[in-house]
């Protein structure tokens, strides 16, 4: 499965609830418009300030529809993430039970919100391999397949990780595998 | 036929609650108010929007724009001048004249500025970063990074009075010593509107769970110490519990007034309660936020 990629930069001050409504709202239309599974990559690596209020509507209501099974399948990856944006993420999604996959601004992966630490292995195996499967995922870990299985279908129900039929592709991998951009990318300097 | 209640010579958040105790006892409360501030010596950020939010709810409850004398001093009078304050006012009070603005360079950290809409927080946000790099940086010994943990503290403040009051508000910041009580600089933020306050913004969700216990000190503390709101919506009431938080690793003092109680969070710097009850009623919330200069051991 190759999703479509949806690109939003921002750049604005993140603060405010109807602000983080505006940006949430232009996501979510960018998914329902594409018709088939998106991978939607919002870089904030220009965003100066994102308050508690904002990454709330934006970050964790983005999550909670990629983790909705009902909705149209979608996956959200942060990019661009600095020190100052992790406080008011970080704090937003474990209330809410949430992670999402995100990059700093090194490029280094990143996990924010709660999740268990044998999860958090296996997304990270994930993200250095790229695409992999069951059997070398449990190899590297030294973990029973059983449990390996178990833990990721709870990354793939938390949209995590992308499964391709027997294969398991991290969010980055499949950002790197759609090539040049497509659709535009969307520019949200005023939201 | 006015009523005049005296504002005390030094207006801060003590005698905020003199002022507030006055102007519900003295004289005919359906009376037009004159607040006679013409004896001030001194007023502190707290002081100064609490006047705008004495003359709001006067004007709300009677229906009549209240007065106001301004101070003597002029030194007084220059710096509620600089601070921006008679441009609020005038929202507010019947002003016979406006005084000309002030041409000096205001040192504060933020004038007198009116919360109406989220256009109003993202403005003081936004307009905030450079003195506050300037004041909490390189005056008060904040790492760099405090500056941004102090505009996401000003947009959650801020927006608790668009989100939770229904009504309109005032911010302001200054830098002063406290020379008696710390002996070093602090920043004192204060917010206030008088809106439907804590309680009232509560009940409705948790007002039936609590009973007869049901109090604006029970709101309080519902909200501050466990993050409730007034939304089903498991994201809100965070914005209060990440203001407290960073106030507590920075050392500073926040103490919140509604309806009649306030509730606090007490450095070992500070005396004081960290719950009162029995205050006079006051519609709204009253936020109070001071973040001492940093010593050198902190500094690291």
């Amino acid at each position: 499965m190759r999703p479509a990629v949806a690109h939003t930069t921002l750049f604005s001050y993140l603060v405010t609830r109807p602000t983080g409504r505006t940006v949430r709202a232009t996501v979510e239309r960018q998914i329902a418009d594409a018709g088939r599974t998106v991978l939607a990559v919002l870089d904030l690596r220009h965003v100066p300030v994102i308050d508690f209020s904002c990454a709330d509507e934006i970050v964790a209501k983005l999550v909670l529809l990629a983790s909705d099974a009902s909705t149209h399948r979608s996956f959200i990856l942060f990019r661009g993430i600095a020190e100052h944006h992790l406080g008011p993420i970080d704090s937003v999604l474990r209330r809410r039970g949430l992670a999402a996959a995100a990059e700093s601004t090194d490029g280094e992966p990143l996990l924010m919100g709660a999740l268990d630490p044998g999860a958090t292995a296996v997304w990270r195996e994930i993200w250095s391999l790229g695409r992999t499967g069951v059997s070398p995922l449990a190899d590297r870990l030294e973990l029973p397949l059983d449990r390996v299985r178990g833990l990721l279908d709870d990354l793939v129900a938390r949209a995590l990780v992308i499964r391709d039929g027997e294969r398991y592709v991290s969010l980055h991998h499949a950002l790197l595998d759609a090539g040049p951009t497509s659709p535009a990318p969307t520019d949200l300097r005023d939201p | 036929m006015s009523r005049v209640v005296r504002v005390p010579e030094r207006l801060d958040e003590s005698s905020f609650e003199t002022l507030v105790r006055r102007v519900r006892s003295e004289g005919n409360p359906k009376a037009r108010l004159l607040l006679d501030a013409r004896s001030v010596g001194w007023v502190s950020p707290y002081g100064l929007i609490g006047l705008l939010a004495v003359g709001q709810e006067a004007r709300l409850r009677t229906g009549l724009p209240p007065l106001i004398e301004p101070p003597r001093d002029s030194e007084v009078r220059s710096y509620i001048n600089r601070m921006r304050f008679w441009p609020a006012a005038a929202q507010v009070f019947d002003l016979k004249q406006l005084p000309k603005p002030s041409l000096e360079i205001s040192d504060a950290l933020i004038e007198v500025t009116t919360i109406r809409s989220h256009e109003d927080v993202h403005s003081v946000v936004e307009g905030v970063r450079d003195r506050a790099q300037r004041i909490l940086h390189d005056r008060l010994g904040y790492p760099r990074p405090a500056v941004i943990h102090f505009s996401i503290m000003l947009s959650e403040v801020c927006q608790n009075i668009l989100e939770h009051a229904n009504s309109i508000g005032w911010v302001c910041a200054q830098r002063y010593r406290w020379q008696r009580r710390l002996g070093r600089d602090v920043v004192v933020l204060a917010v206030m509107d008088v809106g439907v306050g804590f309680q009232g913004s509560l009940g409705a969700e948790h007002a039936r769970r609590y009973g007869e216990r049901w109090s604006a000190a029970a709101a309080l503390e519902a909200a501050f110490l466990r993050g409730e709101s007034r939304f089903q919506d498991p994201g809100r009431g965070q914005g209060l519990q990440a203001i407290r938080s960073q106030i507590i690793k920075w050392n500073g003092a926040i103490r919140i007034r509604s309806g009649d109680a306030s509730i606090a969070r007490v450095p070992d710097w500070d005396e004081g309660a960290p719950l009162s009850t029995n205050l006079p009623r006051f519609p709204g919330a009253q936020v109070l936020i001071v973040l001492p200069e940093r010593v050198e051991s902190e500094r690291t």
